[in-house]
């Protein structure tokens, strides 16, 4: 069932990445009449690595800032923090990355940097929340017997507090890298490279060939990156001790 | 050895340990009793700093507590923690080596001190040493949480109410072993629980808390014997005083030479546990032998009335 999942994934989306002509035949029926059916004025496989960049780009430091506050927040000198991290996590979710964008553009300038921008801020809230839960969730009793046996702070931190924040900390990954995914499409509009260039010409050219090629392309990768981070969770669970070592 | 000195920890202006002083001599154990929010956890916490007392001082050898940096107090402390608090990610065997790792112990001396404590424990090291915690009975758990404040062979070691959430079969069992390995360990023991009971068994003294200071601080005999207020009386109880104190001496202090019949009474038995093996099966001496079988003597029933009626 999961395998036949990740084959087709697979498949489709490296089919469409490296072997787009193969889906000429499916895609024809919603081009326009003697119009192309896969999208020509780039390679897919050019603009798949460009969009994944631009998520790269602005997940690195998302995760990098939103782990770092959550761990901030979290120490005793730090608590008094919390209030303005949440604030600052939540300006970027509530701003939609469009008006992000609007009002970005005449300061960067068209192209990726308002893109990385918006899918920057808009990642920070899933991270930081994710982490804070997981961070809370470790027992007084277990960080009081870290501290008990003579570990530093630092190594309560790195040893007992990040392990078992671990799990939800990549869920909250998981959450804003789908999201920028997604969201990156709208990308396009201020001339920055990805998926939704395909998606955006296939709305003005009127060609839902394009559209779907482009929409079905940007859902598998997101799907494919959900399920990874899946079993990087797994894992994680597994090597803390907290899953069962036989399912039930 | 252990030195309080005008142990004071205030709350909010409220002494929750109030100017206790107190020694507990080397390789001892002093059991500290008292109703919950008596501040036992709180005065235990002193010792290794994990509470920073408001005044007052605790001497650890001679040295002051408070001068010795936290973290090397603290490794050098064995902690069994109340609910136990297992590193929930980690196996049986690396939550023993946790301070022997932090000490920077070489893999190997680590591995065979945990193998030894589990032996030492009575837990089979090839089935426990991989599991994690929530693999593992209460009991187990328990048995873990004294292993790992064992590893590094603390000279002092505390704990709080480290049996407290075993069932009374298991916890019976975890008493004598307890009482078992201290004489090997020459640990100086710090334990606190609720049960005068636990505390008069395993205690070389007992201290009885209540709010925030000792209302006696004692031998077991003496508590019994000479409760110092209506308190501590009350938590002796009134009734079975004899018996009480007859089951803190063994048989061992009444053995004299005789013969006596039928199923011998071990040396290290309590004489409460000696008169009721008399009364059950009708004797009125018995044959006391040693751990290996070795006849040693004999105990009578005249002289264990005597004894509980000194
Ligand atoms: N950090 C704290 N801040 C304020 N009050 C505290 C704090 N720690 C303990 N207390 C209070 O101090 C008192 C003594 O607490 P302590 O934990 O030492 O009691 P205890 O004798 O160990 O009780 P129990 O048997 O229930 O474990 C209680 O009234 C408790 O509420
Ligand atoms: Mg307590």
């Amino acid at each position: 069932m999961t395998a036949l999942r990740w084959i087709i994934l697979i498949g489709v989306t490296g089919g469409l990445i490296l072997f787009p002509a193969l889906f000429e035949p499916l895609l024809r029926p919603f081009a326009p009449a003697g119009g192309p059916a896969i999208y020509d004025r780039a390679s897919l496989a050019s603009l798949t690595v460009s969009h994944l960049a631009l998520v790269a780009l602005a997940m690195i430091p998302s995760t990098l800032i939103a782990l770092s506050l959550a761990i901030l927040v979290t120490r005793p000198a730090g608590a008094e923090f919390l209030p303005m991290a949440r604030v600052l996590a939540n300006i970027g979710q509530t701003f939609p990355p469009v008006a992000v964008l609007a009002l970005s553009v005449p300061l960067l300038g068209f192209g990726a940097r308002p893109t990385v921008l918006a899918l920057f801020l808009y990642g920070l809230l899933p991270i930081f929340e994710n982490a804070l839960a997981g961070l809370r969730a470790v027992p007084g009793s277990v960080l009081l017997s870290g501290k008990a046996m003579g570990m530093t702070p630092r190594q309560v931190l790195a040893q007992v507090e990040m392990p078992l924040a671990l799990p939800l900390i990549l869920e909250g990954i998981r959450i804003s890298i789908v999201i920028a995914l997604s969201t990156a499409t709208i990308g396009s509009t201020v001339a920055a490279r990805s998926l939704g260039e395909v998606i955006i010409a296939g709305l003005t050219s009127n060609n839902p060939a394009y559209v779907i090629q482009g929409g079905v392309l940007t859902g598998c990768i997101a799907v494919l990156l959900y399920d990874a981070f899946g079993l990087l969770i797994e894992i994680a669970k597994r090597l803390t001790g907290r899953e069962p070592q036989q399912a039930a | 050895m252990i030195e309080l000195q005008a142990l004071t920890k205030t709350y909010g202006g409220r002494p929750v340990v109030d100017e206790v002083s107190a020694r507990f001599a080397r390789g001892t154990l002093t059991a500290i009793v008292g109703s919950s929010g008596s501040g036992k956890t709180t005065l235990l916490r002193m010792i290794n700093r994990l509470v920073e007392p408001t005044s007052g001082r605790v001497l650890i050898d001679g040295q002051d507590a408070g001068r010795i940096p936290e973290v090397s107090l603290r490794q050098g402390i064995g902690y069994v923690i109340q609910g136990y608090g297992l590193f929930p990610h980690w196996t049986a065997a690396r939550n023993i080596g946790v301070v022997p790792t932090l000490l920077g112990w070489p893999e190997a001396r680590i591995a065979a001190r945990v193998t030894e404590l589990l032996q030492m424990l009575q837990l089979d090291p090839a089935e426990i040493a991989g599991r994690y915690p929530h693999q593992l009975s209460g009991g187990q758990a328990q048995r873990i949480g004294v292993a790992r404040a064992l590893a590094a062979r603390p000279d002092v070691l505390l704990m709080d109410e480290p049996f407290g959430a075993l069932d009374p079969l298991i916890r019976r069992q975890a008493q004598r072993d307890l009482a078992q390995i201290r004489r090997q360990l020459g640990t100086t023991i710090v334990l606190v629980t609720h049960d005068m009971n636990e505390a008069l068994y395993l205690g070389d003294a007992i201290a009885v808390m209540r709010h925030g200071r000792f209302e006696q601080f004692d031998t077991p005999d003496r508590i019994i014997r000479a409760p110092a207020t209506a308190f501590v009386a009350d938590l002796v109880g009134e009734t079975g005083r004899a018996l009480r104190l007859l089951a803190l001496h063994p048989v061992g202090s009444l053995s004299r030479a005789g013969e006596a019949e039928g199923e011998p009474v071990d040396v290290a038995a309590s004489l409460s546990d000696a008169l009721a093996e008399m009364i059950w099966t009708g004797r009125d001496r018995l044959p006391v032998t040693d751990a290996q079988g070795q006849r040693l003597g004999i105990v009578t029933r005249e002289d264990i009335l005597a004894r509980g009626r000194e």
